[in-house]
């Protein structure tokens, strides 16, 4: 068992979810502020609550991890495979559906629920890819269906929750917990940490560290904290990257097939345009090409940077069109007003 | 003779059309070309590295006004959302000594208006440069925080006072 740190008393009364009504599994969740723990950070609640709305066929609990150095999910699973498999049964229970699926990456875990012999609840294995932990991806290998940009699972269906989450939410409704610690890969080892440790009092170590993992983690500031959405903290790497060699490699992982070495090449140049037209929003910051790169470049780094740039360009542009567009229309009203009054004094009104 | 002549003819006829053909392409491709960089006078430049607030606060109605002005001898330092970086881009382009902006003001910012507040004088419609304000007469106005660039220029305009900052991040 990971060791847990010490936890204010549960502030909820416990429920016996098996009679408890869907809405008031619901209004539980929302009273804990239960976030998605896989790193959006999505109200539970308003997920459920979609899900409510649009009708669920499956609910799936999303163990996949596949990002270098980070098991915290696996852990999790490992050591409270109990809990997590009753979160799914309350959410399951809290959205009228009994079609309950664990997916997960790793042989170990999968071998283990087969042992466990749990019914009601089928496990998924899917490949070792960093874009399968992403829920839409996860949704397209599991069930072959497609949920269109611009619209969530829960719209169509499916409703994806991390097991991180899904524990907590166990914790919420049987024991009356708020979430206010969580499992997460410090370095090479895991453990339970209370939300709000300063990241820097983590690792002894005085180096740079990322929240998050290696591949995907942003570089901790000095006042950064560990949230409820931080997975992992790793070390940071980007001091031992090289120089491009244009292998290409990066290309080809890329789950939305983005030109991520021409990218990366033009936003050393700064040329945000250029990026732009290359489709830099595009990505979702899976971090297999980072996984991929042979010289060790942060290249999410450099995408998320060209991102902020790609965004602040959009916004200059559309404020410089709508202020000139509103510049002519003002001075074709004040020069409509003046004809309209040389016409006038034309053809003075007759008495 | 005349079979001649009409061999000519059509020759002559079909290099016409066909002169006419790729010319008129080749006329279109570069006017297309011409649309898609619009940057070719020294104003349009300057106007590039404005941040395009259009906050007025340079003393000109608008960054494209100031660029014009800038590029006829203005100072190159008058732009407080630009800050110090936009001041010396601007110095580094016309070739002048570079001069640091005294006041600055954060561009991350946008107007939200207090709706339960707002008594629907249509005052700050008038004052935003970008349009970015809807709403009519007598009926209460909004902010398109997509199109808000944090100019201020609502806030002194508004009678009761409804229109408050807040940062752009915690809404986008």
């Amino acid at each position: 068992m990971l060791e847990r740190s010490v936890r204010l008393p549960p502030e909820f009364e416990s429920m016996n979810w098996q009679q408890a009504t869907p809405s008031s599994i619901l209004a539980r969740i929302k009273e804990a502020g239960i976030v998605g723990m896989g790193g959006a950070g999505y109200p539970t609640a308003a997920k459920l609550a979609s899900g409510r709305h649009y009708g669920t066929q499956q609910v799936i609990a999303n163990g996949v991890e596949c990002e270098p150095n980070v098991n915290a999910d696996r852990s999790l699973m490992r050591h409270y495979l109990s809990q997590v498999i009753e979160g799914l049964r309350i959410v399951g229970r809290c959205l009228d559906c009994d079609q309950l699926t664990l997916a997960v990456s790793d042989r170990q875990t999968h071998r283990e629920f087969q042992s466990a012999a749990i019914d009601g609840v089928t496990c998924e294995i899917v490949d070792d890819d960093p874009a399968n932990g992403e829920e839409r991806v996860l949704v397209q290998t599991l069930f072959g269906k497609t949920i269109p940009a611009a619209t969530y699972p829960s719209q169509h269906g499916f409703v994806v929750l991390n097991v991180a989450t899904l524990f907590a939410i166990c914790e919420a409704v049987c024991d009356g917990y708020r979430p206010t610690d969580r499992v997460i890969s410090v370095i090479d080892d895991d453990r339970w940490v209370t939300i709000n440790t300063p990241i820097q009092s983590l690792d002894a170590d005085s180096s740079t560290l990322r929240q998050g993992s290696v591949a995907t983690g942003v570089v901790a500031t000095d006042d950064a904290t560990v949230t409820l959405t931080t997975n992992a903290i790793a070390r940071d790497r980007s001091q031992l990257s090289r120089a491009c060699i244009h292998c290409g490699w990066c290309d080809d992982v890329c789950p939305r097939s983005l030109p991520v070495e021409s990218m990366l090449r033009s936003l050393q140049s700064c040329e945000t345009l250029a990026s732009i037209d290359a489709h830099v929003d595009a990505c979702f910051e899976c971090g297999a090409c980072v996984v991929a790169c042979p010289s060790q470049i942060p290249l999410l780094d450099w995408i998320r940077q060209g991102k902020f740039e790609a965004n602040v360009t959009r916004l200059k542009q559309r404020a410089r069109v709508r202020f000139e567009r509103r510049n002519k229309r003002e001075s074709q009203r004040v020069s409509e007003e003046e004809t309209a009054r040389e016409a006038r004094i034309q053809s003075p009104p007759k008495w | 003779m005349s079979v001649v002549f009409q061999e000519a003819l059509r020759v002559g006829l079909t290099l016409g059309v066909l002169g006419v053909v790729f010319g008129g392409g080749i006329l279109l491709l570069a006017s297309w070309a011409a649309s898609k960089r619009p940057v070719d006078n020294l104003a349009d430049r300057v106007n590039e590295l404005l941040p395009q607030i259009q906050c007025a606060k340079c003393g000109y109605p608008g960054c494209l006004p100031y660029a014009e002005a800038v590029v006829s001898g203005e100072r190159t330092d008058l732009c407080p959302p630009g800050g110090r970086e936009t001041a010396i881009a601007l110095a580094d382009l016309l070739g002048r000594p570079i001069a640091e902006p005294t006041e600055t003001m954060s561009v991350n910012t946008i107007a939200l208006i207090d709706e339960s507040r707002c008594v629907g004088c249509a005052l700050c419609i008038d004052a935003c440069p970008v349009d970015a304000i809807v709403g009519a007469e007598r009926f209460a106005h909004t902010v398109i925080i997509d199109q808000c660039t944090g100019c201020e220029l609502c806030m002194p305009v508004c009678p009761v006072d409804c229109i408050d900052m807040h940062s752009r991040t915690a809404y986008a």
